[in-house]
């Protein structure tokens, strides 16, 4: 499903015009990633929290350059499934 | 690590940014996340397009630990949920370290902690690691590094043989002599393209046509940038004559845009972007010889143009954005005003507050023939510290100008928003 589709849905169950969701979807989105650039961490409720963690830089094999490369340190963004998406997914 | 944000805080966060109330924010919230559930068990998967997509994934079963008694135990398999985020969400948390790259670790490094196998699978690489090293830095005779590597080679298996493997030392020595002719053969090839100084760089012992695709994309992308790089400083000096300067930022910009844009879809993978570096270093040291590629010398030099002209870009913005008299006509929201200067009608506080007193309603502004629009230290997208606190200000100014006029709902809209601005320092 694709943000049209999503957009739609959700215009529909709040009750906003499509345009309108469509502005606040976007905001929504700038908002948790503004946040977690400045290493703000959240949690949306039953899906899971984010944050953000350093990852230092390590050595992996490359099979295209059949050698060993350095990967570089980088900040990324972690994800924890909430406890009751985990029993959900593994209740069935 | 950091801060942890509440569903509240971030409730408040959306409804202060797109101007709706609470209410109507927190049902957005509730009923995105409940769609993104509904897809996951659905589908198994499920997008939140800029920010992220989640997939269910299988974990096979595996013995643990029992943390508490130290007894082994066994974690039966199961399902959890991967999130993985959008290249833009990945780009904007990794600021801080993207100017890293990725780096070829120096052979005698790896061979170090390489089995003997690994090394006979590595050999080829790691010779032509060291040779691009060597070409590169040091600027060295192809013929004396080659030699060097290839030295270097039949040493280090009789050192590994002796010890390891003395039943099957028939293969092994087929497999030295493969490598040896190889070796040769990597010999031809770059003194071959040496000599007759052809533009495509060889790199031995990696598989011919690898080295043949990659050459033309390199040539092909230098050519494409250096004419952009032109067009950009033509388009530059051309407008920046007459007195319309907007149109010339305007263009500017689209044309900057535009070798970025090029350049993402070059760098595919770091292999492929350091190859490229290689590639085009070279190309510059062969460049000094052959006259046909020495454009390509010239291309650094307006590199360096094309960013002075980015460097210039802001200080184009600001001249078109201050001193400039608004007759503003009754009607006119002061939002459109922030719009058509800044870019974005959430700075329109700033404008305010420079202009207009507290005794004055936001939402009913009188005419005001000459506007003071105040300076940004950063830039619209990319507000600096000083910014947000300028605008938590504003932001309280407006406030008071709202309650002032007997709006107590937007003058709480706009405390909340100071208070916003202000986290965001």
């Amino acid at each position: 499903m694709g943000k049209t589709e999503t957009v739609k849905s959700i215009s529909e169950k709040v009750g906003l015009t499509q345009q309108e969701s469509e502005r606040i979807f976007d905001k929504f989105v700038e908002i948790l990633s503004d946040h977690l650039a400045h290493d703000e961490g959240f949690t949306l409720p039953k899906l899971g929290s984010f944050s953000t963690r350093i990852r230092e830089s390590y050595q992996t094999y490359n099979p295209h350059y059949k050698g060993m490369i350095n990967l570089p340190k980088k900040k990324v963004v972690q994800f924890s499934q909430s406890s009751t998406i985990k029993d959900e997914l593994n209740n069935e | 690590m950091g801060k942890k944000l509440t569903l509240n805080q971030i409730i408040e966060a959306l409804s202060d940014e797109a101007y709706i109330p609470k209410t109507k924010s927190q049902e957005f919230i509730n009923s995105l996340i409940e769609i993104t559930l509904a897809e996951i068990n659905s589908k198994g998967k499920a997008t939140i397009t800029n920010f992220g997509s989640f997939t269910i994934v299988e974990v096979a079963e595996r013995t643990g630990v029992n943390p508490k008694s130290g007894d082994p135990l066994i974690i039966p398999a199961h399902k959890r949920i991967s999130f993985t985020p959008y290249k833009a969400l990945e780009k904007k948390v990794n600021v801080e370290f993207d100017h890293l790259e990725a780096t070829v670790v120096s052979a005698d490094s790896s061979k170090t902690t390489e089995t003997f196998s690994d090394a006979i699978k590595q050999e080829p690489s790691n010779e032509s690691e060291r040779l691009l090293d060597a070409l590169i830095s040091d600027k060295k005779q192809p013929e004396e590094a080659l030699n060097e590597s290839f030295e270097d080679n039949p040493f280090n298996f009789s050192e590994d043989d002796e010890p390891e493997n003395t039943d099957s030392e028939i293969p092994e020595i087929d497999a030295i002599d493969e490598l040896n002719t190889d070796a040769d053969e990597t010999i031809e090839e770059f003194t071959e393209d040496s000599n007759t100084e052809s533009k495509a760089f060889k790199t031995p012992g990696r598989p011919e046509r690898k080295s043949n695709s990659i050459s033309p994309t390199v040539l092909l992308s230098v050519l494409a940038v250096f004419l952009i790089g032109v067009l950009a400083i033509w388009f530059f000096f051309l407008r920046s004559s007459e007195p319309t300067t907007t149109t010339a930022a305007a263009d500017t910009e689209n044309i900057l845009n535009d070798p970025s844009a090029f350049e993402n879809e070059q760098v595919l993978n770091d292999v492929s972007d350091a190859n490229r570096n290689e590639g085009s270093e070279t190309e510059e040291s062969e460049s000094q010889i052959i006259p046909m590629i020495a454009a390509d010398v010239d291309l650094s030099e307006n590199q360096g143009e094309v960013m002075s002209i980015e460097n210039q870009e802001p200080q184009i913005e600001y001249e078109r954005f201050t001193g400039i008299s608004y007759s503003v006509n009754s009607g006119v929201w002061i939002y459109e005003i922030s719009r058509q200067t800044y870019g974005n009608t959430r700075l329109w506080p700033l404008i305010f507050q420079a202009n207009y007193t507290l005794a004055n309603n936001p939402d009913l502004i009188l005419p005001n023939i000459e506007l003071n629009i105040p300076q940004l230290e950063g830039s619209t997208s990319k507000l600096t510290s000083n910014d947000y606190t300028r605008l938590a200000e504003a932001a309280r100014y407006v406030a008071q100008a709202y309650e002032n006029a007997g709006n107590a709902d937007q003058a709480v809209a706009y405390q909340k928003a100071a208070n916003w601005y202000e986290t965001m320092r």
